[in-house]
């Protein structure tokens, strides 16, 4: 029972990942308009895609640390 | 793992320590030598246009160097010009009155000598006359003695002429 | 199943290597002797690269010292800004250490990075930073000032930014290195082939721990900059 839910706690926690995907998904999307619209900028385009992309991505890692921590202290 | 405790504080002191030893070892003697080489970089840079600028004034003097030569070249020709032009005039002048000199010198033999040949032939149809009065005063005989003494004074005549003739040809020529 | 927690667990407790005798003990933890180690390292390495250096006829390892400064400093250096200039050494010393401990389990080492008081130690050293160069560069009354703007409502939330950005730094950086950790430990454990993980090591090892050292120092340049202009 107890273990039951926390598992469903740390499986809510990593619904955080829905934000990192579609906030990921919408960044590409515009570089590869970007790219196509000005093909020879497609290196700062990268770059920033790129550090967009870790930024967007630290959301779902927050769901992930919280669903950890859940595991680890509650267990 | 998630517990944070006197580590943390070793972190901090590790990283401080270690930004310390970059700073020591990487960073300030990377960074001091790539000042040194820009500062390098920088003096020749105006070691180099000093150089230019020095050459630009060498140029400039070589330059009026050359056109004061010119100058004085042209100058210096003008200036023989006018002198060869005076030396000549000069010369021409003494060459004109040299020979006006001449000219009035060889006039005046010329004359004189005409003078002298005239009174010479004047002392000598006088000397012929008083030869030719004496003569015919004294041998008034016969008519053939008349004709012979006519031959004898034009011969006489048309050899003091031919005497007298090239010595004033002579006289002009000169 | 029990074998992989047992094998997480194991791997992510940041055990004890020995006390130091005072005060009853302080215990020196793992995480803090392997950044002895690349601490070691990365002086050495600056040591034997730097040494001898010359204006002309420059060696290779010159060459080579002279590149990664030049480059790194310039690259910093765009994230930081032109007056933020004096946090140039600091802010590259931090992306190659982080880096470095990022990939250090590569060579076999427990990353540091995996050591919640690593991360803490880094974001509470930035957050430091950013307030010290905005006291340094505006004046006190300046920088108090500069948490009423752009309105004086929003005080409250600028006053939690000093909080929220440390943390965000320091649960950014130990959680993709951890996600990353446990994730290799899954694929490990699910493939029986090393061709896998192998290909993977290279994007959660290599290529994310070297972009969560560039962001790292990217976000801490960025609050600086903010804070300084």
């Amino acid at each position: 029972m107890n273990t039951t839910l926390i598992a469903i706690g740390a499986g809510i926690a990593v619904l955080s990942a829905l934000g990192a995907g579609i906030g990921i998904g919408i960044a590409t999307g515009k570089a590869a308009e970007a790219i196509a619209r000005q093909p020879e900028a497609d290196g700062k385009i990268n770059k920033a895609l790129i550090l967009g992309c870790a930024l967007a991505e630290a959301t779902a890692i927050y769901g992930f640390v919280i669903a950890f921590l859940i595991i680890i202290m509650l267990k | 793992m998630l517990k944070l405790d006197w580590n943390l504080l070793f972190t901090v002191i590790n990283l401080l320590i270690l930004v310390g030893a970059m700073w020591y070892f990487l960073f300030k003697p990377v960074r001091k030598i790539l000042e040194a080489r820009q500062a390098e970089a920088d003096r020749e840079n105006a070691l180099a246009k000093a150089k230019t600028a020095e050459a630009e004034a060498v140029k400039a003097r070589y330059e009026k160097c050359l056109s004061d030569t010119e100058e004085e070249r042209r100058q210096i020709i003008a200036k023989a010009r006018k002198q060869a032009d005076e030396e000549y005039k000069k010369i021409v002048n003494n060459a004109r009155s040299t020979a006006k000199r001449i000219e009035a010198d060889a006039t005046e033999d010329a004359a004189r000598s005409k003078a002298r040949i005239v009174a010479d032939a004047e002392q000598e149809i006088a000397d012929m006359i008083a030869i030719a009065t004496e003569k015919n005063v004294g041998e008034r005989r016969g008519a053939g003695y008349e004709d012979a003494l006519y031959e004898q004074f034009l011969n006489e005549v048309a050899k003091d002429e031919a005497v007298s003739e090239p010595e004033k040809a002579e006289g002009e020529t000169e | 199943m029990d074998q992989l927690s047992e094998i997480i667990n194991e791997e992510l407790e940041v055990k004890e290597v020995f006390r130091i005798p005072i005060f009853g003990g302080i215990p020196v933890s793992e995480s803090v002797v392997v950044t002895w180690i690349i601490m070691a390292v990365l002086i050495l390495c600056a040591f034997l690269l730097t040494r001898n250096m010359t204006l002309h006829n420059i060696s290779k390892r010159q060459a080579l010292a002279e590149w990664i400064v030049t480059k790194l400093s310039g690259l910093v250096e765009g994230m930081v800004g032109e007056r933020g200039k004096a946090f140039v050494p600091y802010l590259c010393t931090v992306m190659l250490y982080v880096g470095i401990a990022n990939i250090s389990g590569i060579f076999g080492f427990k990353a540091p990075t995996k050591d919640l008081n690593v991360t803490a130690a880094l974001a509470l050293m930035s957050i430091v930073l950013v307030e010290a160069a905005g006291i340094y560069y505006l004046g006190v009354r300046k920088w108090l000032h500069k948490f009423t703007e752009p309105i004086a409502v929003v005080t409250p939330i600028n006053i939690l930014e000093v909080f929220t950005r440390p943390l965000s730094l320091c649960m950014r950086l130990f959680g993709n290195v951890v996600g990353a950790f446990v994730i290799m430990e899954l694929i490990k454990t699910i493939t029986r082939n090393i061709l896998l993980p192998a290909v993977f090591c290279l994007y959660f090892d290599l290529f994310d721990g070297l972009l969560q050292a560039y962001v790292f120092v990217f976000l801490t340049s960025l609050y600086i900059r903010e804070e300084i202009e």
